[in-house]
């Protein structure tokens, strides 16, 4: 009786731990969303194209088509991705060259009633369009996107690869994926972690503090504080890019820049992150940035970051009004 | 023929009347006279026999569907308490007679009990679902911690249960309240009335693992087929329920949407159907050793599918080239929507179920099953909507078989099957082709536990899950990685 016992035990905990892993690998910096995406660990299958080789059409699984609407993506940010496949392929696979720890696989789906090939993540009856998700993490710059085909069998066909921009959070007028692209002369960017209503205030050295709503040089008004005269039109351009999460209407930004295309600022300017809204958050923890144009060697231009602080402000330190908010550091 | 004159009668509603605004004080001292006190009624409705009591104190008799064994926190009355130590006539008679003169007449039952565990789930993830809820379930939580209070008098009775966890963070609330009137007619006190009438929220009679108390399950939880069909075992309702000789009926009318539903419409109803369930069984004692008890269960009513309001116009924005920058055609006027109207939709589900006890020298071995089939029924897992495209009916199956084998009256070893299949029907696309899918659960859940009889439970259980809610390379539906193990330990007040 025991020992029966004993062999039913151990053969459940044969078949213990079997399976596949999580469906939504959310610890991924590349991540893909759309109905049955599952992750999978490990290298992507498949070997990679010979260059001005193309297989021939019939002969083994392949990808036909991808379609992106751009070929750029911002870190932080997602993009539509789908495309079409030879009509053996019951499954594409999606790897970001040298991010995460596996790939992607989704079905294909209908056939296209042009070419007769089957599409895959395109949104249709049932079935929401394919996002993939570039995390914060990811690293900027040209990335490769690979592509395989699986077939009944799960046999791979020959790997497609698609050149991708994924630009910085940081504007960067795309020098990171184009050198030949200047960056602008400075940029002062302000960065958070939760979904609260914070606001980059920054104080010109001629007393103007420019906020958000106030959100150039030009048009920002003398700061109360300053004592000084608000007619006066001195100093370079620098624009703040948004107001992130204004009112609470959640944009996921969480992040604000001044940038000044054009010319360096001098020193002086003094930076506070104000804490316009909580948005029900209890605590936001910031970072301040600021990175100049700098030339290398080769006479390149590339953004460096020259100073950085972090902080927090707790809910009550809310502060809707137009003074100034906390106090960061200045350059 | 006996006259009985007008005012009379008018008299007499007017005493009735000030009688049902007495206060409550005068409705104590009143109502022994027309309803004795008595100590605990058993409950009908509930299966013809627990599932894994301890082998010592596996009565022949119906559970109670009361949630744990009475605790008394009072002393006895002379309605009789069955269970009373043994004592000599003379010593009996005096300790009575001290203890009715040293202790008020007892007021309330108290009985409860805590579930405190530790869960681990393969598929935890140190990471937040998008929404925000936890992917980690690798934890110590309160499963159930509940505290019921139970006063019965040869009539009536009344039951209130709370329910403390911290499954999705500290929760404390009703879980179950019963005003009940009943009639015993022959029956004694060790077996449910013969009839009784309960209104309030109650477990709904369907099968045999529902209206089974989570204190008197062993396995930690109920099956993933009764989850399915009853988020909760608690509806409010109507309930009509009794035993004759060896046969129990039980009869209810509830709002249909039980504690636990994810529509968000839990114990409230919005239509006015109202679902209707039953449950009939025996028990039978073949040979000494031997007995069998069954039934058939039954419910239909109708589910509810929610309209959606009226939607002012408005503008979106659809980055089109991903660019991040409103360009030239990516601004889309949304034109305003009607309301699309709700609509009711039909839903029932069929069931037997068999248990089979065998006193064997280490305990009373229990095997029992159950098998249902449902249309429409599924509110815990996928939620059934038939209404929602692609407007066709889900049909839900599901059967379990589990064995209990006490060893001794300090251990118990068991195992538990079951399988489920939430949509029998459902298919998608994949490589152009109309394919069906298999969306069937299998569960295979061994346990071992130890017993401090009447009063602790300490147990472990594997659960071994077969699912197909992962995607193999080629797409195909294959199993996910998630299995799970609780280490519970139970004590009852």
């Amino acid at each position: 009786m025991s020992a029966r016992l004993f062999g039913l035990g151990a053969l459940l905990l044969a078949g213990c731990g079997q399976g596949q892993e999580s469906v939504v690998g959310p610890s991924e910096p590349f991540r893909m969303r759309g109905n049955n995406v599952q992750f999978h660990p490990g290298a992507l299958p498949g070997s990679l194209p010979v260059a001005g080789m193309t297989p021939e059409p019939g002969e083994e699984p392949a990808i036909t088509a991808v379609e992106l609407n751009s070929l750029v993506v911002t870190q932080g940010g997602s993009k539509n991705i789908a495309g079409r496949a030879t009509s053996n392929v019951v499954s594409v696979g999606i790897a970001l060259e040298g991010t995460g720890t596996g790939y992607w696989v989704v079905p294909t789906r209908s056939q296209d009633a042009i070419t007769g090939e089957l599409t895959w993540g395109a949104a249709g009856p049932g079935y929401t369009a394919l996002v993939g998700d570039f995390d914060l993490s990811v690293e900027t710059g040209i990335r490769p996107l690979h592509f395989v085909a699986f077939d009944e069998n799960g046999q791979p066909g020959t790997q497609f690869v698609q050149k991708l921009c994924v630009r910085s959070a940081v504007p960067d007028n795309l020098n990171s994926c184009e050198e030949s692209l200047p960056p602008p002369e400075a940029v002062f960017t302000l960065s958070w972690d939760t979904n609260a209503d914070l606001d980059l205030q920054v104080l010109t050295p001629d007393g103007k503090l420019v906020t958000p709503q106030h959100g150039s040089t030009l048009d920002a008004k003398a700061d109360a504080g300053t004592g000084m005269d608000t007619d006066t039109e001195t100093g370079v351009l620098g624009v703040i890019d948004r107001d992130s999460n204004a009112n609470c209407v959640i944009d996921g930004v969480r992040r604000e820049s001044m940038v000044f295309q054009t010319e360096m600022p001098p020193h002086g300017y003094q930076f506070f992150a104000n804490l316009f809204d909580a948005c029900k958050q209890q605590a936001v923890r910031f970072n301040m940035e600021v990175y100049v144009s700098v030339t290398d060697e080769d006479g390149k231009k590339n953004l460096e970051r020259v100073f950085q602080r972090g902080g927090e402000l707790l809910d009550f330190q809310v502060n809707p009004g137009s003074s100034r908010g906390l106090y960061v550091g200045a350059y | 023929m006996v006259r009985f004159p007008l005012r009379n009668w008018v008299a007499l509603l007017a005493s009735a009347g000030s009688w049902v605004h007495a206060s409550s004080a005068f409705a104590q001292a009143s109502e022994p006279q027309e309803d004795a006190e008595i100590v605990a009624v058993p409950e009908p409705g509930a299966p013809a026999a627990k599932p894994g009591v301890e082998p010592a104190a596996a009565p022949p008799a119906p559970p109670s569907t009361a949630s744990t064994e009475p605790a008394r926190v009072s002393a006895p009355s002379s309605a009789g308490n069955a269970a009373a130590p043994s004592k000599s006539a003379p010593e009996k008679a005096s300790a009575d007679a001290g203890a009715a003169a040293a202790k008020p007449a007892p007021i309330v039952d108290i009985s409860g009990y805590i579930q405190g565990e530790y869960q681990s789930h393969q598929d935890s993830e140190d990471q937040l679902r998008q929404g925000g809820s936890l992917l980690n379930q690798n934890r110590f939580l309160v499963r159930r911690a509940r505290l019921a209070f139970k006063r019965a008098w040869d009539f009536t009775s009344l039951e209130a249960e709370i329910d403390g966890n911290t499954n999705s963070g500290p929760s404390l609330g009703l879980y179950r309240a019963e005003a009940s009137l009943f009639y015993r007619g022959q029956n004694e006190k060790s077996l449910p009335p013969l009839a009784q009438l309960t209104v309030g929220m109650f477990k709904v009679p369907f099968g045999f693992e529902l209206p089974v108390s989570s204190s008197q399950r062993w396995f930690s939880e109920r099956t993933q087929l009764s989850r399915a069909l009853w988020p909760s075992e608690i509806d409010v309702g109507a309930r009509l329920s009794g035993s004759v000789s060896a046969f129990r009926y039980a009869f209810a009318v509830t709002n249909g949407e039980p504690l636990g539903e994810k529509s968000g419409f839990a114990l409230q109803d919005p239509n006015a159907n109202k679902d209707f369930a039953f449950s009939a069984g025996a028990t039978a004692q073949i040979v000494p050793m031997f007995r069998i008890s069954g039934g058939v269960s039954g419910v239909t009513g109708r589910g509810f599918h929610a309209g959606t309001s009226v939607t002012k116009s408005s503008v979106s924005w659809r980055d089109a080239n991903d660019n991040g920058v409103v360009d030239t055609g990516e601004l889309i006027g949304v034109a305003a929507q009607a309301e699309t109207p709700s609509k009711n939709f039909d839903r029932f589900a069929v069931g037997a179920d068999l248990q089979l006890y065998l006193k064997t020298p280490l305990g009373e071995t229990m095997l029992y099953g159950e098998i249902v089939t449902a249309k429409n029924l599924d509110r815990g897992f996928f939620v059934a909507d038939p209404v929602a495209p692609p407007g066709i009916d889900l049909r839900e199956f599901g059967w379990y078989v589990g064995i209990l084998q006490p060893i001794t009256q300090y251990g118990m070893l068991g195992f538990r099957a079951e399988y489920y299949n939430p949509n029998a029907d459902q298919n998608e696309q994949r490589a152009a082709k109309i394919l069906p899918i298999d969306n069937t659960i299998r569960v295979y859940s061994p346990l071992v536990g130890l017993t401090l009889p009447g009063r602790a439970r300490l147990l472990f259980q594997y659960d071994i899950i077969r699912d197909h809610l992962a995607r193999d390379v080629e797409g195909v539906p294959t199993d996910l990685k998630n299995d799970a193990w609780t280490l519970r330990l139970q004590v009852t007040l």
